[in-house]
């Protein structure tokens, strides 16, 4: 890894200074495949227009998406109530695995607003270009150089968070010349315990980061080669909902990609990447009072490649290929240091490695201009290989005969069709089938505890790959002032991975209640809706509304963990000239649906108020923005379902921030 | 796949030029084993090594292996009766031996006479002293002898090997072994029991019943599915115990034969 990032530094300098050198004036135009304005662009725009905003802001307002909190930071994305392994999150089309065996650091963290260009997402089976899955997929795809005559362009700022009394430093800054593009950036964040609704400070909800990224963009003729790198650092980030936090936390990305633009012959817009990522992960409970100490380390790191492209269109179809392969190897310990006598060691990720490579087809097929019709497919080859070796040998006490290395071909079919009707409605109907591989933890993960139900969790290596039915109807329907769309879905997951107690086996974890051990249910069913609006009555004033909500239960009909209670935002922003403001509401139901199995607790509904505002000014020097805002406006005490461990959320917290751009 | 199929390749190919140079070397059969003893047998210009598993002897089950080896050709001697016949001599006056396992075959494997004595005391200046009488005869030349040398055995520092008196008189000794270092996972166990019959004799005792389990003290927790050794041959009691992490485990072992039940534990370092 450390060859590759010099490698990397390598390249970026001494293409800067060929840039520098040549004096080349054939001016490049940087290609830029328009998409059409999606509602969720949007959407994502509009609570981007707020800068306090983090990425787990922008994700949680998002359609179908919520996210599971067990800390200030680092919070999990779950789609439709589908999360971990039944999820696909890609940065920039690359997969990335975590390193931790408590889930403290979904691969979402190491993109920071201000490097985020938008999020693609893909609900149920039908987001798997970028993999096979069953729940949906999230794309996070990273801000790039801007090629644009000789120039340098850039931005500061500075946040603070009263309610936990955090900093946020960002800086990046954009150098252009001729036919090449730089940009790097730098963002900090440092927060203190905060304090909840009645005034409690919430312990052991601190964090600090540090993220670096760098990218370059260079023009070759017609074509375009990009390079980005990306370091992120976490240090005492701490987990209330967790009986251990982070000590240190380090991610890095390293990505090439070739970008072919023709329009002759029959690929268009061909893209080739390579890339690669690593994580290391280190919990302890060194701030903790504990009967005795732990330290739990977590490797992962995955390299691979993909291509895709378009193939000319013909007649009324569009077809887009991609092949895709990556290779990602795990291992996380667990060290128990007893007061007396030796310390103790396992392998709770025993190592592992898996490697998939997939081919995936999509057709957009115009049947006419008022009906189109999407169709798509994907397969995976997959091998999984459980190394031999202490990993091995710790998971045959419980599984005498299982081998080493399987092998799956994972499959995945959509197909939907979209009418319009009377200039002003479109219907839409989905329907696809779509499986997932078992996750790392599902299949080897070796007495991993979890606080919320307080048991430890075994992993079964004889698990099938879990299977899903999606369908979904969607009305649309727009004029020039509103904008109304609403999703039904219905989703029948068979061989549905879920943990069961084995009374036979004892914890491992002291003060555990027993054992868990996955295992491919019959089915699962999931059901749901999201409705949003967008009302834009006069044009200083834009409503965006959203209700979104899943109910899902075990072929049995008992209610599964983990799913959203049914949520609602409703943002009101105007704008005038140079200032803006926004209130917003944001509430949800009770949720009463809950498994006691898994430890959870019925919650309450809530409802919470958000006031921000804006100026922005040009000067000599650039272009300034301030922002001010009150969250949580009535100090109000409440946690959403998906919070761990009844920790509540923030309670009244005042923020501002000042931005510069030149 | 294809990393997968480079990095076999280049595993391949290092284990194959590795192999290459190997072939030249012979395989040494004392490999790993550590030289306790060494004598002559002086009438059949034999040459007695004895070597152990461990670096030193201990009081528990001690796996020995004998080496001949001719004195004039300096040639390993493969066939012959190998019997080891311990005795404790005490500062007491007191003599006596210990359950001793003979090399069950008349044919060296890899030039060794595998057997073992479950040492049932120490030695020590204020205790007395071990001796060890090999016995070798060769049928096809007929020509008998021995050797006799002195051993030192030591407490080790985690208890190996447990005796206990029934109330019938009769005392028992309990050791185990493991064929191979014990590590987490699974692991081949076994518990020898012999008795005492006399100062020299200590016969295997087949009909106890064992029920095993393995604990960490300092968890409280232990692991499943286990085997309790059962008995097999000679005093030889064979199961499965699995540990789930590193660290310090307790074999807990509850040992009965008709009425008389009695239990004890074996402490390891995993």
């Amino acid at each position: 890894m450390r060859i590759l990032y010099y490698l990397f530094l390598l390249i970026i300098t001494s293409s800067f200074v060929q840039a520098q050198d040549s004096l080349q004036t054939r001016i490049l135009s940087e290609v830029v495949i328009q998409s059409v304005q999606t509602e969720e662009d949007t959407l994502q725009n509009f609570y981007r227009a707020n800068q306090s905003a983090n990425t787990e802001d922008i994700l949680s307002r998002m359609n179908g998406v919520y996210l599971i909190r067990r800390s200030a930071y680092g919070q999990e994305p779950v789609i439709r109530g589908m999360s971990g392994g039944q999820i696909n999150v890609t940065i920039d089309g690359m997969r990335m695995f975590s390193a931790c065996t408590d889930k403290m650091d979904p691969v979402t963290i190491y993109v920071e607003p201000q490097n985020l260009k938008s999020i693609d997402a893909s609900l149920g089976t039908n987001g798997s270009s970028m993999g096979s899955t069953i729940g949906g997929s999230l794309n996070l795809r990273l801000a790039e150089p801007m090629i644009n005559k000789q120039s340098i362009t850039g931005r500061a700022g500075v946040g603070y968070q009263s309610v936990s009394k955090g900093v946020n430093y960002f800086t990046d800054a954009n150098f252009s010349h001729q036919n090449s593009a730089y940009r790097a950036s730098v963002i900090y964040r440092k927060s203190q315990n905060y304090k909840d609704g009645q005034g409690q400070t919430v312990k052991f909800s601190q964090f600090e980061k540090t993220n670096f990224s760098l990218a370059g963009k260079w023009g070759i003729k017609k074509d375009t080669l990009k390079a980005n790198f990306l370091i992120d650092e976490g240090k005492n980030i701490g987990f209330p909902a967790l009986s251990m936090d982070v000590g240190k936390a380090r991610a890095s990305m390293y990505a090439l990609s070739y970008i072919r633009h023709t329009d002759s012959g029959w690929l268009n817009n061909l893209e080739a990447k390579v890339y690669a990522n690593e994580v290391y992960h280190q919990m302890d409970d060194s701030q903790r009072e504990v009967l005795m100490h732990m330290d739990m380390p977590g490797w992962s790191s995955t390299y691979g490649a993909y291509a895709e492209a378009k193939i000319k269109k013909l007649n009324n179809h569009k077809i887009k290929l991609r092949s895709d392969l990556y290779h990602n190897r795990v291992l996380a310990e667990m060290v128990m240091y007893a007061s007396d006598g030796s310390s103790m060691y396992m392998q709770t990720w025993p190592s592992s490695y898996r490697t998939v490579a997939g081919f995936y087809m999509g057709d957009d097929i115009k049947v006419s201009s008022l009906v189109k019709v999407n169709l798509n497919a994907r397969l995976d080859v997959s091998s999984t290989t459980i190394e031999e070796g202490f990993g091995k040998d710790q998971l045959e006490v419980f599984y005498s005969s299982f081998n080493s290395s399987s092998q799956n071909l994972t499959k995945s079919f959509n197909a939907s069709i979209s009418k319009s009707f009377f200039n002003n409605f479109i219907l839409t109907l989905h329907g696809g089938y779509g499986e997932r591989l078992p996750a790392n933890a599902e299949l080897f993960g070796f007495y991993l505890f979890n606080r919320q139900d307080n048991h430890d969790y075994l992993g079964n290596p004889h698990l099938k790959v879990e299977k899903s039915l999606t369908s979904d109807f969607g009305i649309e329907f727009f004029n020039n002032w509103l904008e109304l769309n609403s999703t039904v879905f219905y989703q029948q997951n068979p061989d549905y991975i879920l943990a069961y107690v084995d009374t036979q086996l004892d914890a491992m974890t002291p003060g555990a209640q027993g054992v868990k051990v996955y295992e491919n249910i019959s089915d699962a069913r999931f059901w749901g809706a999201e409705l949003s609006a967008l009302v834009s009555p006069i044009k200083n004033i834009q409503l965006i509304s959203s209700f979104k909500g899943t109910r899902a239960e075990t072929f049995s009909g008992d209610p599964l963990p983990f799913i959203p209670a049914f949520k609602n935002v409703n943002s009101l922003r105007f704008e005038k000239n140079k200032f803006n403001g926004q209130l917003e509401w944001e509430g949800a139901l009770a949720q009463t649906q809950v498994s006691e199995n898994f430890g959870e607790q019925n919650t309450p509904g809530y409802s919470i108020f958000n006031l921000r505002v804006g100026y922005h000014t040009n000067n000599r020097l650039g272009k300034w923005s301030f922002s001010l805002g009150i969250e949580n406006l009535t100090d109000k005490y409440y946690r959403e379902h998906l919070d761990w461990g009844g920790i509540p959320r923030p309670g009244r917290n005042y923020y501002s921030t000042v931005e510069f751009r030149f | 796949m294809k990393l997968r199929l480079i990095s076999s390749g280049i595993i391949l190919s290092t284990l194959l030029s590795l192999s290459c140079s190997d072939d030249e070397a012979q395989i040494n059969p004392t490999e790993g084993l550590t030289k306790i003893a060494e004598g002559v047998a002086t009438t059949a210009n034999t040459k007695v090594e004895i070597w152990a598993e461990e670096e030193e002897l201990f009081v528990g089950y001690n796996i020995l292996y004998a080496k001949l080896t001719n004195t004039t050709t300096d040639e390993s001697i493969n066939e012959s009766i190998v019997q080891f016949m311990p005795m404790m001599s005490m500062v007491s006056g007191m003599k006596h031996s210990a359950p001793v396992d003979n090399p069950a075959s008349e044919q060296a494997v890899n030039t060794l006479y595998p057997g073992a004595i479950n040492f049932i005391m120490p030695s020590g200046t204020d205790i007395g002293s071990w001796k060890l009488k090999v016995r070798i005869q060769n049928k096809a030349k007929n020509t008998e002898d021995f050797v006799e040398l002195d051993l030192n055995v030591v407490t080790p520092e985690k208890t190996r090997m447990h005796s206990f008196t029934t109330e019938d008189g009769m005392k028992y000794f309990v050791s185990y072994h493991f064929n191979k270092k014990p590590k987490v996972g699974v692991n081949d166990f076994e518990v020898m029991i012999h008795t005492k019959q006399s100062m020299d004799s200590f016969p295997p005792v087949t009909d106890f019943t064992i029920t095993m389990e393995p604990e960490m003290p300092s968890m409280g927790h232990g692991s499943p599915n286990n085997i309790s050794p059962i008995h097999k041959s000679n005093g030889h009691y064979v199961g499965k115990v699995n540990f789930t992490m590193t660290g310090d485990w307790r074999i807990h072992l509850n040992l009965s034969k008709g009425e008389m039940v009695k239990e004890l534990y074996f402490d390891l370092d995993i």
